[in-house]
């Protein structure tokens, strides 16, 4: 096998990585390649979670995408997710608030009912945009909401979403910059409306919080609330999209869930380490480091390969390619690990949960009806459209 | 019967232990970790040894 696999295009993403993930894991775990400036891919399940525990020697100052022409390693902004100890510990434990596992469960009627409406749009038989009519809507307004958006501005958070995260796709026509730049102006609004009365929103909660006895600098607060929208929306629509498609390419399991919808969390679970919505995150090292055969040079770059570690047949076992709805345990790295793993993962697990519940008892024929397009973005290669016949398999068509 | 540690210095309060063992962990109103009991409970063992497991910043422990 070709042992230079083009990690550095959206392509490699959206065509099979899995075979190439496999031969990586067992011939080259630490893989060089050239492209971008070069930096190291990482496949294998343990050495991503001894890199992602050590975040004095892997920093993520210099920004998490992996390299590439349009990533700006020397001017990143100061997010939660570039932030390295002991800043991060603090400033993760004040937006953690936010998103405590009783927070978020409390918002499980609400999600319901944005999932209800997504839905309804459905109508049994008709064929229809899945991923763009039905699910892309729902996490934008989840995230929107927790950010205390107001309800009529939540439609304009997408395409200011999609555009921000800088992804290739040519459908997209705002560049990442001016969305950036749309994004802090209407933030920016919101923040005015608080400073005449405060509400008990994310952003209210992000005003008023204090690291090492100082309020959070302008910037960080943008910053924050720039990473939340975008982190809370591509990677659970993406999950729901192609958990969705996998399901449909698995007629056996999705036969099993539509059998015994107790199985949602964990079929959940599988999706997450199945799909590994999120493709990678960057580190870079402090030093050199030692890995395997290889020396990590001090300032190269080091990309995890979630998808790839997820599938590492050490940990997963023989059927570590299987998609098994059951799996049990599951102890995936789809939301990275580590000091940085994801903030958001309570929430994600409820929508998916949510979505599939609410699909499941509706809906229990779920078919393609046309091609799927992929997303052109190395982190996030979502869903951009996948079109979709919905019905109830008990119900004949009518006449 | 074994005890729950906390590593104050690296939990960030994101409650996946609270996920999994409710009745053990629970992250108060301040994102700060409380132990709803130090020892682990009859009946409870194998999803505290699993919060222990999947916590994503090795903050947990549990000694004999
Ligand atoms: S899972 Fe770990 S980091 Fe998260 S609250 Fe529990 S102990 Fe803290």
């Amino acid at each position: 096998m070709d042992l230079n696999p083009p990690i550095h295009l959206p392509d490699f993403f959206i065509g099979e990585p899995a075979p190439v993930y496999r031969e990586l894991r067992k011939n080259s775990p630490v893989h060089w390649t050239d492209a971008n400036g070069g930096f190291w891919g990482i496949t294998r399940y343990e050495d991503i979670k001894w890199i992602a525990s050590r975040p004095h020697l892997f920093s993520s100052a210099r920004g998490v995408l992996m390299p590439g022409p349009n990533i700006d390693t020397d001017e990143v902004r100061p997010m939660l997710i570039t932030t390295d100890p002991p800043r991060h510990q603090a400033m993760r434990r004040i937006i953690s608030k936010g998103f405590t596992p009783r927070h978020i469960n409390a918002m499980e009627p609400g999600i319901r009912e944005i999932v209800r409406g997504a839905l309804d749009r459905a109508e049994p038989g008709v064929e229809l945009d899945y991923a763009e009519g039905i699910v892309a809507p729902i996490p934008t307004r989840i995230i929107a909401d927790l950010l205390g958006a107001p309800h009529q501005d939540w439609e304009q958070f997408r395409a200011w979403s999609d555009a921000s995260v800088g992804s290739a796709d040519p459908d997209i026509t705002l560049t990442s910059r001016e969305a950036l730049g749309i994004l802090t102006t209407y933030f920016q609004n919101l923040i005015d409306l608080r400073d005449e009365v405060r509400t008990n929103d994310l952003i209210s909660i992000l005003m008023d919080a204090e690291v090492d006895g100082e309020r959070l600098s302008h910037d960080e607060v943008m910053a924050f609330l720039h990473l939340l929208l975008v982190a809370g929306n591509e990677t659970t629509r993406n999950l729901i999209s192609m958990g969705t498609l996998t399901l449909i390419d698995h007629p056996d399991q999705l036969q099993k869930l539509i059998d015994d919808r107790s199985l949602i969390p964990s079929a959940v679970e599988e999706m997450l380490r199945f799909i590994s919505p999120v493709t990678h995150m960057t580190r870079w090292a402090t030093e050199d480091v030692p890995l395997r055969d290889k020396v990590i040079k001090k300032d190269q770059p080091v990309v995890l390969l979630y998808g790839a570690a997820n599938r590492d047949e050490a940990i997963f076992g023989d059927d570590a390619e299987e998609f098994d709805i059951t799996r049990r345990p599951n102890p995936h790295l789809a939301f990275g690990t580590g000091q940085h793993a994801c903030l958001g993962l309570s929430l994600a697990r409820l929508e998916a949960r949510v979505f599939f519940e609410e699909l499941l008892a509706r809906f229990t024929r779920i078919e393609l009806a046309g091609e799927v397009l992929r997303m052109r973005s190395t982190m996030v290669p979502g869903i951009r459209r996948m079109h979709v016949r919905l019905g109830a398999a008990t119900t004949r068509t009518a006449r | 019967m074994m005890k729950i540690v906390v590593d104050r210095a690296r939990c960030t309060g994101i409650g996946i232990c609270e996920a999994i063992a409710p009745t053990v962990f629970e992250v108060d109103d301040d994102g700060g970790l409380v132990l709803l009991s130090q020892l682990v409970p009859h009946g409870v063992a194998a999803e505290v040894a699993e919060a222990v497991e999947g916590c994503p910043t090795l903050a947990l422990r549990l000694e004999p």
